[in-house]
């Protein structure tokens, strides 16, 4: 019923020359040497075969499941969906952390099947829009996201099973076994098969659904084993939600090197170091504000007594880089991802010592090609700021459903990220801001991220969120929120004294407005901006004023 | 070993770093029913610990030698430090000797723990026993001579192993070898239950000498090797009663036995310092 077209090769023209001076990965071992090469379900058998007993996944309050029982549990699975579903099909997965979700995974994966993931939490009007647009013919929810789902079905005929995740941990899906087991050792997928597609939220507009085939995961599972090299004593630490792509890497990066994978139900900065030491996790992939939040809790003997040596984390504050490595002792590799270019650049493990604090996101790794480009998509010189467009030979197949944007976002042959970045002569990545939150203020562009960085970085921050407001004389100004920690709120006049120390004139915010409780956030643990955005038509309201020093 | 065993000497294999931590040297002596305090504090390491970091790169030399069936027939470990929570430790394995004996080959892997000072941590060296035709190859070095010290006033210290015991050793050392775990796996190689890891005999076996050799102190411990003359089975009821004796100037004897009086570990040798 679906047909994907073919998937475009990215990045295959206009790249310039890389200057032979610019920094590169060391030591890295060349292309396809950590995995099996056909496709996941490969990955998936010969990881669990060649060792059995070895625990696939620990979750933090529940079970531990072997490669043994992973694979028997895949496979049964799948034995079942082999006799509802066919090759192209759309199968919604809508769970919490737990063990079912990595098996319908692979399940679906096996079956040449397509996951569409959807967060746990939606509610009816953001699953009504993936189910509608990706219509799924079979859904694997739990009991709670059942309910919701229910107020949808009535505008999706097209989705004919219903199966629900109900029992313990990791028998949820037991149920659903009256076929034989599928052989994953007889699967043949095509490398061009979807395995998953990912609605990218996106500041405007309606969430997307991304497409991503074999060889976006193989690719990226591959550089992240030559990267960093694991092995039988190593456990990477989950703290995200299994609905994103990353803990399904984790899984697999753990099940081609012989470790383990912990995953935390969500991430909680109370648990945080009891998990990583009770299991004895060996890696953090961290997002979003895990770092800030870390750094706020409360110190303990655990923070130093553990055998973590390497957390990954997208769009580090290089604020708090210096503290991260003395507080936790070891290294926080600032990286550059998205769902539709994969890895796109990271700090090489050569030079961590050296960057420590520079905010670099390094450079990319073997394959992709990042070019900083003006609106015309004209290189920028070295040291100015430019869209990233990404290059290499396994991004992303397309937005589902939707030719004319994908072929807007891969204009020229190179796929247009949205965000805003620069290099310095070494050819090391600096993020900028997204091209969307970049606010103008009296022709000066001002990036909120980096304002936001600043403000995160005040030992009595918890987080902070900037937007533009509109303004007749200098066309946006700047608007902070800001949440103190209990008890430790400063005055207006204390933040904009601490900018002053921290940010050009410009970029300091004209508003301010103070929240006593967390923010609205994405589903990836973001601040949701548009929420702020719409919160009140007069952005100033309940704000205090810097030209006036009072609360409006 | 078409190439030859002599070309294969100076095969090498490096390993990722570890960092040791108090939790997992804990666990390390609980998975072995451990009560030395400083064990189960984690403030040292179980002499038999320094294995952990080494697995890996010793096995990654052997499936290059060999894809046959390897049984590890002796270790031996020369103990540079104390191992102690909070290291950064880099582990290089070699092959340095190969012998022919009656049953086969045995591989001789040398595997040296530093630190990222480049500090000697530890130096092990495993005999591998790959089965097969007689052979009398002699190429490259021998593990440290481990003398016998005269038997006298045996000590016996008797150990009753828990149904679980393989796999709270594999949980503790990450080893889960099927054939110590899965009783059908040992079945097919001819087993009558799964194996007790060689290394979780051996670390039983050290807490006797640990503790009644070095007063408790770990890091009094010089060297510490075995040959494992038979596998010891984790059926119902096994037990491991291990004897030791003090020879001269500090060295240690000491052989170990299971339910029904087999000989498992033989020649155990121990050199205790000040």
């Amino acid at each position: 019923m679906n047909t994907h077209p073919a998937r475009e090769q990215l990045g295959l023209t206009g790249a310039p020359e890389r200057p032979a001076n610019w920094v590169r990965h060391e030591n890295i071992a060349p292309d396809w040497t950590a995995l099996p090469q056909a496709h996941l379900i490969e990955i998936v058998h010969k990881g669990c075969l060649e060792d059995p007993e070895r625990p696939a996944i620990i979750i933090d309050g529940g079970p531990v499941m072997t490669r043994r029982e992973l694979l028997d549990q895949c496979q049964r699975f799948a034995g079942y969906l082999s006799t509802r579903i066919k090759p192209g099909d759309r199968v919604v997965v809508m769970l919490d952390n737990r063990i079912e979700f990595m098996v319908a995974l692979f399940a679906i994966i096996a079956n040449r099947g397509t996951l569409v993931s959807i967060p746990p939490t939606a509610m009816a009007f953001d699953a009504g829009h993936i189910v509608k647009d990706a219509r799924p013919v079979a859904a694997i929810v739990g009991a709670a996201q059942r309910d919701v789902l229910d107020t949808v079905l009535p505008d999706a005929p097209f989705l004919e099973h219903m199966i629900v995740v109900d029992g313990e941990e990791p028998n949820g899906l037991a149920a659903y076994q009256d076929a034989p087991p599928l052989d994953f050792g007889a699967v043949a997928c095509d490398r061009e098969d979807i395995v998953a597609v990912y609605y990218t939220s996106g500041t405007t507009g309606a969430p997307k659904g991304c497409m991503l085939h074999h060889g976006w995961w193989m690719r990226i599972i591959d550089l992240d084993l030559r990267l960093f090299r694991r092995g039988w004593q190593d456990r990477q630490l989950c703290c995200l939600p299994f609905y994103y792509a990353d803990p399904a890497i984790q899984l697999l990066t753990s099940l081609a090197s012989r470790g383990t994978m912990v995953a935390m139900r969500r991430f909680s900065v109370s648990r945080f170091w009891e998990v990583v030491t009770r299991y004895d996790a060996t890696e953090i992939l961290s997002i979003a504000s895990i770092p800030a939040l870390l750094l706020k809790g409360v110190p303990g003997p655990a923070e130093r007594d553990h055998s973590v040596r390497l957390a990954i984390h997208a769009g580090l504050p290089k604020e708090l880089h210096q503290e991260l490595l003395d507080r936790y002792g070891f290294h926080w590799l600032n990286q550059y991802g998205s769902t539709e270019g994969g890895m796109m650049s990271r700090v090489p493990l050569h030079l961590a010592d050296e960057l420590v604090g520079t905010g670099t996101m390094g450079v990319e790794p073997p394959g992709v090609t990042v070019r900083l480009v003006d609106e015309n998509d004209n290189d920028v010189p070295i040291g100015e700021p430019g869209e990233c467009l990404i290059g290499g030979p396994d991004l992303y197949a397309g937005y589902l459903n939707r030719p004319e944007v994908t072929a807007e976002a891969n204009r020229g042959g190179w796929y247009h990220s949205g965000d805003i970045a620069r290099r310095d002569e070494r050819g090391l990545l600096y993020f900028v801001g997204r091209k969307k939150e970049i606010i103008r203020r009296s022709g000066e562009n001002i990036s909120a991220a980096e304002v936001e960085s600043v403000l995160r970085s005040h030992p009595n921050v918890i987080e902070a969120a900037v937007i533009p407001v509109a303004d007749q004389l200098r066309g946006e100004e700047v608007k902070a929120y800001i949440q103190f920690r209990p008890g430790q709120a400063l005055t207006p006049e204390a933040v904009i004294e601490f900018c002053k120390a921290n940010l050009a004139a410009f970029k300091i915010p004209r508003f301010l407005e103070f929240r006593e409780t967390d923010f609205e956030r994405t589903p990836s643990m973001r601040v949701q901006k548009q929420a702020l955005l719409k919160e009140k038509s007069d952005l100033r309201q309940g704000a205090w004023d810097r030209e006036t020093g009072t609360w409006a | 070993m078409s190439a030859g065993p002599a070309s294969l000497i100076g095969t090498t294999q490096d390993s990722e770093e570890f960092r040791t931590n108090s939790h997992r040297l804990a666990d390390f002596a609980r998975a072995v029913d451990d009560t030395n305090t400083w064990h189960l504090t984690g403030q040292y390491a179980p002499p038999v610990f320094h294995h952990i970091p080494v697995m890996q790169s010793m096995m990654g030399v052997i499936g290059r030698l060999t894809q046959g069936f390897v049984m590890h027939g002796e270790h031996d470990f020369v103990f540079a430090r104390p191992m102690v929570p909070g290291m950064r430790l880099f582990t290089t394995s070699s092959l340095v000797g190969v012998r022919g004996i009656k049953a086969g080959l045995s591989f001789i892997i040398q595997s040296d723990i530093r630190t990222q000072d480049g500090a000697l941590v530890s130096s092990q060296f495993s005999t591998c026993l790959e089965r097969g035709a007689a052979s009398d190859i002699a190429v490259g070095t021998y593990p440290p001579a481990r003398p016998k010290p005269e038997r006298a006033d045996a000590a016996d210290v008797h150990y009753a192993l828990s149904d679980d015991q393989t796999r709270r050793y594999a949980d503790a050392a990450r080893d889960y070898s099927p054939y110590t775990i899965d009783p059908a796996v040992a079945a097919q190689h001819g087993f009558p239950a799964p194996i007790v890891h060689g290394m979780c005999t051996l670390a039983f076996a050290a807490r006797a000498i640990v503790d009644d050799h070095c007063g408790g102190l770990t890091p009094r411990l010089k060297r510490l090797g075995a040959r494992f003359a038979r596998p010891l089975f984790l059926l119902p009821g096994q037990t491991l009663t291990v004897s030791h004796w003090a020879g001269p100037d500090g060295t240690v004897g000491f052989e170990a036995i299971d339910r029904d009086g087999n000989a498992v570990i033989r020649n155990g040798y121990a050199e205790i310092g000040a």
